[in-house]
């Protein structure tokens, strides 16, 4: 797979420190906001710590340990402190509503990056279910994410179980369209979902 | 906010699918596992024969071919949780079958009451009873409802004259085409003239119509 082709901002320099001027700092963590989501876009990567790590990536064949790292720069050296990275998930959490934490009582776990809108991972979810005729049979989350003989589309293959709970507690319950059952070697997890 | 929408209820077998499909996952999890572990035992044997330690080699493929042995097992175990599986849900369907026709057999019953050959045989006479009054009263009065064949035969007239106003223009020489094509061999037999009298009066005819 090719590397990711960062836009050219990620090669200008005051991008990397956190600008005093608000108007210009808005800008700032915007532009911020658009090269991760389109990083993790491209590398269908579901979830992110706040230094930038990549947590998962709906690719398995793809070593996220070997990934250009997106908060950093090394053909110009720079890279993002920390505490800067901090503010801009902060946007992209509550400005742009485009990202989530994992566990709001832990944000070290990692947040959840919605280039794709838990409403749109819905639909192709229930889409999936009602083409292959599966309405109103139980599924597991197993069968729903990972099986190979279950006809999954591309995009849904190793769909990360974090943002399969999201899209099934956010969206398919509240429009009643979708039933969990817990695994019965772990009461906390989600094994099997029922959707019509 | 108090208007929650209904959720699929999940039933005791919607439970009892579930737990066999977990345990097919399961199974599925463990063959994947093995099948990475002899993939591993083959490259670790290879090694070991490559470095010349036959014992060791022979042991990693003695172990290997136990694995596979295993996998093989998992199979049919898979084969026969999914065919319980399959065979639950079918079930689950005929008895949607048996009920739905449980319903539309009750559906009828209550129709067929409703309609009993009594009932209408009564009815039917008495729709039979009422025309023929109307009929009387028609007689008496000197009008009957229905237009005579006269009539019929003028409505008929006037409908065709109309035609022939709205749509004559672009459908008449279609017409006359037909009538052409048709009558040309039926000609011959009916007149016994020479054959130019003929020609003359098949030109002849085909532009009647189109005169009228």
């Amino acid at each position: 797979m090719e590397p990711y082709e960062f836009p050219k901002i990620h090669s200008f320099p005051p991008m990397y420190t956190q600008q005093p001027n608000a108007t210009i700092l808005d800008n700032q963590l915007g532009s911020w906001c658009d090269i991760i989501l389109s990083y993790c876009e491209y590398y269908k990567i579901s979830s992110i710590t706040l230094t930038g790590t990549v947590i998962y990536s709906q690719f398995d064949d793809l070593d996220i340990t070997q990934l250009p790292p997106v908060f950093e720069n090394k053909a110009i050296d720079r890279a993002v402190n920390d505490e800067f990275k901090s503010t801009i998930f902060r946007h992209l959490i509550h400005k742009s509503k485009k990202a989530e934490y994992i566990n709001a009582k832990s944000p070290e776990a990692g947040v959840l990056i919605y280039w794709r809108s838990l409403v749109d991972w819905a639909n192709l979810i229930h889409d999936f279910v009602e083409n292959t005729g599966q309405s109103g049979t139980v599924l597991t989350v197993y069968e729903l994410t990972k099986s190979e003989d279950s006809g999954l589309p591309a995009d849904l293959k190793n769909f990360d179980y974090n943002m399969l709970v999201k899209v099934l507690k956010n969206v398919l319950i509240k429009q009643g369209k979708a039933q969990i059952l817990m695994s019965e070697d772990d009461p906390e997890q989600i094994g099997g979902v029922k959707i019509v | 906010m108090g208007q929650q929408p209904s959720t699929p209820k999940i039933t005791a077998q919607d439970r009892a699918i579930f737990q066999m499909k977990q345990q097919r996952d399961k199974l599925k999890q463990y063959q994947k596992r093995l099948n990475v572990v002899v993939l591993r035992q083959t490259n670790l044997a290879k090694e070991a024969l490559s470095k010349g330690d036959k014992e060791r080699a022979l042991f990693y493929l003695r172990s290997k071919k136990q694995q596979q042995s295993v996998i093989s097992k998992t199979y049919e175990q898979l084969d026969n949780l999914e065919n319980l599986i399959g065979t639950i849900e079918f079930k689950l369907i005929e008895k949607d079958v048996v009920y739905g026709l449980t319903q539309g057999n009750q559906v009828l019953q209550k129709l067929n009451t409703e309609m009993s050959v009594d009932k209408i045989d009564k009815l039917m006479d008495e729709v039979e009873d009422e025309r023929l009054k109307v009929d009387e009263v028609s007689e008496i009065l000197g009008t009957k409802n229905a237009l005579s064949n006269s009539e019929e035969l003028e409505v008929d007239e006037e409908f065709e004259r109309m035609d022939r106003e709205i749509n004559g223009t672009v459908q008449l020489p279609d017409v006359a085409n037909d009538t052409h094509k048709v009558s040309f061999p039926e000609t011959p037999s009916t007149e016994l003239e020479p054959e130019e009298a003929q020609k003359e009066e098949q030109q002849n005819t085909p532009n009647e119509p189109l005169v009228a």
